[in-house]
């Protein structure tokens, strides 16, 4: 499980959880968090297979899914692009977010907390957030 | 692909791997001229004796039979003990091909060997000739005996190279247990030239004792020749049989 | 999933031992099979079915829709289990070897990889380590544009630097080419990351099998559940 960067994006697989859908999330949070520019070349599904050392299969079902998204773009004989779309790379970051804030609410719930206490919480914490 | 392009090309690679190993070890070439230079030293010193006659060169070829059934014998070992078996076996070739492949490669370099070593003596004769004079009689018997050992060895070579595959394979086969036969008839076989001298010198007196041959056991020889070359062909497939349904892999 | 390989109920013995009990299989078509297992499981056995060098005493064997023959190894290429290079050759007399006896052999592409694998056409068999030994007869593997490549061990006993460079030569090999593809390893952390499919054998049987990312969501990584099916 060492963190590898391949064209400007950093990844750590865990190999006992489906890797495509790590690959996705992590490449998604490249791009959300400005690590890849828009409109920047991102690697070639090879390119990434052989930095991150996996099968090429599992790389061309997460940018497969990207395309999807619309958040990557193939130019035939050049590549595979961010999209110049900032619209779309913020809906990813509110995505990623509403994916977050989902979670924590899960686990706090799960813990036994109310909506009061959890808000009562993230009113005191407000102050702190980075 | 052409079939026939392809039989060419596996036995071109039979042929030269055994070649290729040969030559590329270090002392062959200073070995050869060792031998060469010896042959050279004897022959000035010793050679024009009375009692020497080239003929005597030609003792050598009594182990050619053993010789010749090891060119073959080796070529299937060598799968095994070089670990590459699993390539050979695994080729898109039918299992005649393949021991026909390596038939031929043994077969030519068993002949190569043998034109070599005749064409050596023959030119060790000449020199012999020239240094110690000698008539043209005594050159042109000498060519008639070494002719009658060339052609034995040739007869005897096709049953003994089938004999080395047969036994190749056999050893590698479930078989096993009728390796015995095999050894046996190496044994008794490849004495070839012996028998026919046994065979010679009981039927006559007198004749010349380097002579393969008597009026009688000439006849004999002659008529075995088929006979040998048919046994050779059953045994190659025995060996193909073998070495399709019985190999322990 | 379309099968590549279907095995049904194949059973081989030696002497008394039971090499392969009455194994089930399919392997997908266009994928990166692995086929896993302690020694003795029935690995090997199981392989060397495929090219015809051993038969079953019982069961069915199919491969790409046919009965294993000397015909069909045409289209596979098959590293063989423990095996050595001809002594004699070197580098660029294994491609010729290659180029003359092997259907679908794509000189260019052998040439590139043996590049790519570190080696050059100069170089004697004799003098090699195992690991370029091993590299070499992987060269001469992936050169063959064939439907389906069997590696029986590709990584037994060859230092780390020669395994990354199997690897690296895999992916390329896997991005390029639809081909199906078995492997049979014991490197199974360095590995596994290219898995489509598994299949853990067991005493001669398929004790498990399935799509590795799919096993990845239930079950977690390879090497977890070779532990807890092993130990």
């Amino acid at each position: 499980m060492n963190e590898t960067t391949v064209g400007g994006m950093k990844f750590v697989l865990d190999l006992s959880q489906p890797l495509y859908e790590q690959v996705l999330a992590q490449v998604r949070s490249s791009i959300a968090k400005g690590e890849i520019a828009l409109g920047e070349k991102i690697p070639s599904v090879r390119e990434m297979a052989q930095g991150l050392k996996i099968n090429p299969n599992t790389v061309m079902r997460a940018y497969q899914e990207l395309e999807r998204d619309q958040l990557t773009e193939t130019r035939r004989g050049q590549g595979t692009f961010i999209t110049t779309d900032s619209e779309k790379v913020r809906t990813i970051r509110y995505r990623l977010a509403e994916e977050a804030v989902d979670e924590f609410l899960a686990k706090l719930g799960s813990l036994g907390f109310t909506a009061s206490e959890v808000a009562a919480i993230l009113r005191s914490k407000g102050g702190e957030a980075r | 692909m052409m079939k026939s392009g392809t039989f060419n090309a596996l036995y071109r690679h039979e042929f030269h791997m055994e070649f290729r190993r040969w030559l590329s070890r270090k002392g062959v070439w200073m070995y050869v001229g060792a031998l060469v230079v010896l042959a050279l030293a004897a022959l000035t010193i010793w050679g024009g004796r009375g009692d020497f006659k080239p003929e005597y060169m030609l003792y050598a070829t009594y182990a050619f039979p053993y010789l010749v059934f090891g060119i073959s014998y080796r070529l299937v070992k060598r799968e095994w003990s070089n670990g590459t078996y699993g390539w050979w076996l695994t080729l898109p070739f039918s299992r005649s091909k393949l021991m026909l492949a390596k038939y031929a490669a043994s077969l030519a370099q068993a002949g190569l060997t043998l034109l070599v070593y005749f064409a050596a003596i023959v030119l060790l004769a000449l020199y012999n000739a020239a240094l110690h004079g000698t008539t043209a009689e005594g050159v042109r018997s000498f060519g008639a005996v070494a002719a009658q050992y060339l052609l034995v060895v040739a007869a005897i070579a096709p049953f003994m190279l089938s004999l080395g595959l047969l036994a190749g394979v056999l050893v590698r086969s479930r078989l096993k247990g009728i390796s015995p036969l095999v050894w046996i008839s190496f044994g008794v076989l490849g004495n070839a030239l012996n028998w026919l001298n046994i065979a010679r010198s009981a039927d006559s007196n007198g004749d010349y004792e380097m002579s393969l041959f008597s009026s009688h056991s000439a006849l004999a020889f002659w008529i075995s020749f088929p006979v040998i070359w048919l046994l050779a062909a059953l045994m190659l497939a025995g060996s193909v049989q073998i070495c399709k349904k019985f190999m322990t892999l | 999933m379309k099968s590549a390989i279907h095995a049904a109920n194949l059973t081989k013995k030696y002497g008394k031992r039971m090499a392969l009990a009455g194994l089930d299989v399919d392997i997908p078509e266009h994928a990166v099979t692995a086929i896993l297992g302690p020694n003795g499981a029935g690995k090997s056995t199981f392989m060397r079915m495929l090219t015809g060098l051993v038969s079953p005493d019982q069961g069915t064997l199919s491969i790409l829709g046919q009965y294993p023959s000397w015909q069909l190894n045409a289209s596979i290429s098959y590293l063989p289990d423990r095996a050595r290079w001809f002594e004699s050759h070197r580098v660029e007399h294994a491609v010729e070897w290659g180029a003359s006896l092997l259907p679908g052999f794509d000189k260019d592409r052998a040439w590139e990889l043996v590049r790519a694998l570190g080696l050059d056409a100069e170089m004697d068999v004799r003098g090699m380590s195992k690991g370029q030994e091993a590299r070499l007869m992987l060269a001469i593997c992936l050169a063959r544009d064939v439907p389906l490549l069997v590696l029986d061990e590709p990584f037994s006993g060859i230092d780390m630097i020669s395994r990354e460079k199997i690897v690296a030569a895999l992916i390329d090999s896997f991005s390029e080419r639809r081909q199906t593809v078995l492997i049979c390893t014991h490197e199974i952390a360095e590995t596994e990351s290219l898995f489509d499919y598994a299949v853990f054998m067991k005493d001669g049987r398929n004790a498990m099998s399935g799509h590795v990312e799919e096993l990845r969501a239930s079950r977690g990584s390879v090497q977890d559940i070779y532990r807890q099916l092993y130990s």
